[in-house]
């Protein structure tokens, strides 16, 4: 197994002592009537938004916000949220490098999830998480008992328990997460402009359709039944994105269990590798290369192979970064000769 | 053999209990001091005093703390502990097997079975009675997979031979553990990490409301085995050897496997499977107060109690700020005591 | 309340079919009371099964079970277990008893609900019960660690802390030295109870039992004296050997000398 480096640790404290919280409440809410240094003062309006079944309600935006999941803190620290966090926790692989130094700035309250004691120590105002994982009794608990703690609350509408409250993906579904969390944060104008500039993103390359005609495979991992980018996801969104034809599309769901077999039927002229701490794009090269019949496939004898980090292709704000990356790497002769 | 086993009976059990049940008390008295947040002993009593109404200064996350997570999840391992101890004694002495658990009637399989079906298929959140629907789908799932097997093993005289029922929890257990396999396969990364995170147990989600319902199972329970002591005392033999003491062997089977089983559907309800205790715990208490069901089950509610209670204290303090899952824990805690007692055992038996 | 003399146990017409196959047909026959009947017959003919009958391990199909002329099934479970005990050819237990543990749970049928304490050890009808059978001093061992003479021992001391009129036994002295049988056997036959006992070994059901029956293929085919039952034209018949059939040098009654098989008879 490899294991990628964990992040930097946090220069704070790991542990909050209860004790001196009084002391601390003091400070913050002092901190509090001097406006963060970036951006305008957040706006004071109470909010409401709804989310899974649920009313998120905010009387004031939240200065003491944890972040659970990769997806979630990046869309806070896209905000330039990072003075509203008091924390984050697991990551399923690096935060982009865009955030990263303002990500270094919040302790890392555990690896994974943090127990419930663990985050009702560092009386949060908001918990935001990405998977419905987050909201267990294993993880926070569940949004209901947080509620009445007086602690909001905001899971991914992806990632809605129930299935009818999920929204299908779409890049109007994926912004509207990230406007949501800019009107709890009190940071709707960054949310907007953030909005904004990746859709002008977007419709720039949409416009140009660099993989225009390219028959793709998108692969994120496992060698003996391939789990591949199905025609309802993160995934397909990129390849629309970037006028590629996803060979899988017809299949349901974000992500589908295929096998190797339709692969070879069909001949994808290029291979998008997913590079995750679990399975990286390097193991998925090496294998392909060495496979007796899937050596033969067009995409590998061409080396056609393009490389993006899992976290940018669950929905979120870097499903843009990676139809950029991909872009990228065919103008840099990535794509089939 | 042990000194334990030879000391005179009578005594020694009556003081286990003694000892077992003071043990209790001050372990789910530590239970709710020792946490992730550092609370002091002073701040825990402040705590619970704030909660009966005194003015005590202290701020509602804390009492939160105290009152609404570490107490109700004490509670909950005491009676998880207690519950599937009792549960998995009364089965080893109904089925004459040593290695019977509270889910030998495929209880768990059927459990875990509606779990995935209700993850993998987005069944909303909706709860019952403090429970919530992970919980509720658990409960329902064992329920259905104990009426299949009841169903598959009586009798066309309604006797419930132990061979079959037996073999129809092993075939339901296969057949659910199967499908269940099938769904987390399919399910999404985060689905199968709920799945599997509940299969290995925990009572991190006790909340007061639920307990009670749980805690009237329990002592329900308790109270029903303890009147057939008697009985699955007469069991030490077999069936036949039962029926020439004047048990009732068909109605004493049907009474104990519906109570002991339904017992087992709120515990896993409550906690999701937890291995081990309902295997073990018995064993260990046989070697402290002997056979009797009279002083053993009592003892194994005891012991059951007392080896959940620091579990979950080890469970939430042994990674930093982080949670274990119970199973875990118990497994790597009890397979070496059931290794020791069986080898101990087999040397008696020469 | 309880009659305290051993009654009278009778079979009227007892069938007893698994699966439509007659194991027992139309078993009549009356063990007389305070008398030991022995049950006789090659494997298979039914002997064990006429226990399980007798013994309410199994529901006869048709036909009942007596006791001094009242339908045993009618006795409840608890009352009848006062009255009658049984033991099994095979005992085993998964349980780590001790030899005290194992005779107190003859006393299950007479305590009260919660009021039986296996551990207890100090009822003195446990202690009298081990005393009889010459086992007292095996009270404190593991019943693991005992030989197949001395469990047996121990569960006929089971079956005498029951204290019953009746007693059921299935082969006591099978896998048993021939000295730890026979003085099982004389113990039993001290007793002065009713006893029912199937016996392998037609000799010692001649020495020990009163009263012989005969099973043959789940029939009764003789019921009588040993004297009168075992004679070589019935050996032959139902055990299909050539036997003499002489005097016991020792105690006068019938021995019974195999001298070979029969030669084979086509059945008809």
């Amino acid at each position: 197994m490899h294991t990628r480096v964990p992040p930097p640790p946090s220069p704070l404290p790991r542990r909050f002592p209860l004790r001196a919280l009084p002391l601390a409440l003091l400070a913050l809410t002092a901190c509090g009537d001097q406006t963060p240094d970036s951006g305008p003062a957040p706006a004071a309006a109470a909010v409401t938004v709804a989310n899974c079944g649920h009313t998120v309600a905010l009387e004031a935006p939240p200065q003491r916000v944890i972040t659970l999941n990769q997806g979630a803190t990046e869309i806070v620290l896209a905000l330039g949220a990072e003075e509203q966090l008091v924390g984050t926790a697991y990551l399923d692989d690096e935060v982009s490098e865009a955030w990263a130094d303002a990500y270094a700035r919040v302790p890392v309250l555990s690896e994974e999830y943090p127990s419930r004691e663990a985050i009702l120590e560092q009386r949060p105002d908001l918990v935001v998480g990405s998977y419905a994982s987050a909201f267990t009794d294993q993880a926070a608990g569940d949004r209901e008992s947080l509620d009445g703690l007086g602690i909001a609350s905001y899971l991914s509408p992806f990632a809605c328990p129930d299935d009818a409250d999920v929204p299908e993906i779409s890049w109007d579904t994926v912004h509207r997460q990230i406007e949501e969390l800019a009107l709890l944060l009190g940071r709707e104008e960054e949310g907007n402009a953030l909005v904004e500039e990746q859709r002008a993103v977007l419709d720039e390359i949409r416009g140009r359709a660099p993989a225009e005609g390219l028959s793709v495979l998108w692969w994120d991992n496992d060698t003996d039944t391939p789990m591949v980018g199905a025609g309802e996801g993160g995934p397909q969104l990129i390849l629309d994105a970037l006028g590629a034809a996803n060979v899988f599309a017809d299949l349901s769901g974000e992500w589908a269990t295929t096998s190797w077999e339709s692969v070879l039927e069909a001949d994808p002229d290029l291979i998008v590798l997913v590079d995750a701490s679990w399975d990286t794009a390097e193991e998925k090269t090496a294998f392909l290369r060495e496979d007796p019949a899937l050596r033969d496939l067009t995409a590998v004898r061409e080396e056609a192979f393009i490389t993006v980090p899992f976290s940018t292709s669950t929905p979120g704000v870097r499903n843009v970064e990676a139809v950029q990356l991909i872009d990228a790497q065919l103008a840099d002769g990535g794509g089939p000769r | 053999m042990s000194v334990l086993v030879k000391a005179r009976p009578g005594a020694a059990p009556r003081l286990t209990v003694l000892v077992g049940a003071a043990a209790l008390v001050l372990s789910a008295a530590l239970g709710v001091v020792i946490g992730t947040a550092d609370l002091s002993v002073a701040t825990v009593f402040r705590a619970v005093a704030a909660q009966l109404g005194a003015e005590t200064g202290i701020d509602t996350l804390t009492r939160h703390i105290v009152v609404d997570l570490r107490a109700p999840r004490v509670a909950a391992a005491i009676l998880t502990g207690a519950g599937l101890a009792v549960c998995g004694g009364v089965l080893q002495s109904l089925t004459g097997n040593p290695l019977a658990d509270p889910y030998l009637l495929g209880l768990s399989s059927g459990a875990l079975l509606g779990v995935s079906l209700s993850l993998f298929f987005g069944l909303g959140a909706a709860g019952v009675a403090g429970f919530g629907a992970t919980s509720v789908a658990a409960f329902l799932g064992s329920l259905a997979a104990l009426a299949l097997v009841f169903a598959l093993a009586s009798a066309r005289t309604g006797a419930l031979p132990t061979s079959r029922l037996v073999l129809a929890g092993i075939a339901v257990g296969q057949l659910g553990s199967a499908v269940a396999s099938g769904l987390v396969l399919a399910s999404d990364r985060d689905a199968a990490r709920r799945i599997t995170e509940w299969t290995l147990g925990s009572v991190a989600g006790a909340r007061w409301n639920s307990l009670a319902v749980t805690a009237s199972v329990v002592a329900v329970t308790l109270a029903v085995v303890l009147w057939y002591s008697r009985d699955l005392d007469s069991f030490a033999f077999g069936e036949r050897a039962a029926t020439s003491l004047g048990t009732d062997v068909a109605g004493v089977r049907r009474v104990l496997y519906c109570a002991v089983s339904l017992c087992t559907a709120v515990l896993v309800a409550q906690a999701g499977i937890v291995g081990f205790v309902g295997l073990v715990v018995p064993h260990i208490a046989r070697f402290l107060t002997g056979a009797g069901h009279l002083r053993l089950l009592p003892a194994s509610a005891l012991l059951g109690a007392l080896l959940l209670v620091w579990t979950d204290v080890l469970c939430r303090s042994a990674l930093p700020d982080r949670e274990l899952p119970l199973g875990i824990v118990t497994a790597v805690l009890g397979v070496p005591v059931f290794v020791v007692l069986f080898r101990r055992r087999g040397g008696a038996r020469g | 309340m309880a009659d305290l003399r051993p009654p009278e146990v009778a079979l009227r017409r007892a069938s007893w079919t698994v699966d439509g196959t007659p194991v027992l047909r139309e078993v009549t026959f009356t063990a007389p009371a305070g008398r030991t009947t022995g049950l006789i017959g090659p494997n298979g003919s039914g002997k064990t099964s006429l226990i399980s009958l007798l013994a309410r391990w199994t529901r006869p199909t048709s036909g009942r079970v007596l006791l001094d002329g009242v339908d045993a099934g009618s006795v409840p479970l608890r009352e009848f277990a006062r009255r009658v005990a049984a033991l099994e050819q095979h005992t085993a237990t998964e349980l780590d008893l001790t030899v005290r543990q194992v005779v107190a749970m003859g006393r299950v049928p007479h305590s009260r609900r919660l009021g039986f304490d296996l551990d207890g050890g100090d009822d003195p009808v446990v202690a009298r019960a081990l005393a009889r059978v010459g086992a007292a001093g095996l009270a404190d061992r593991h019943w693991h660690t005992l030989s197949g003479g001395e469990r047996q021992k121990v569960q006929v001391a089971r079956v005498l802390a029951q204290e019953p009129r009746v007693l059921l036994l299935d082969e006591l002295a099978n896998h048993l030295d021939p000295a730890a049988g026979l003085r099982l056997l004389d113990l039993v036959r001290g007793l002065g109870l009713t006893t029912i006992g199937s016996f392998h070994d037609l000799n010692l059901a001649a020495m020990f039992c009163d009263h012989l029956v005969v099973l043959h293929r789940g029939r009764v085919v003789a019921e009588g004296t040993p004297r009168q039952v075992l004679t070589p034209a019935l050996l032959g018949e139902v055990y299909g050997v050539e036997a003499v059939v002489d005097d016991h040098p020792a105690t006068g009654g019938p021995l019974v000398v195999m001298c070979g098989a029969a030669r084979e008879k086509e059945e008809g």
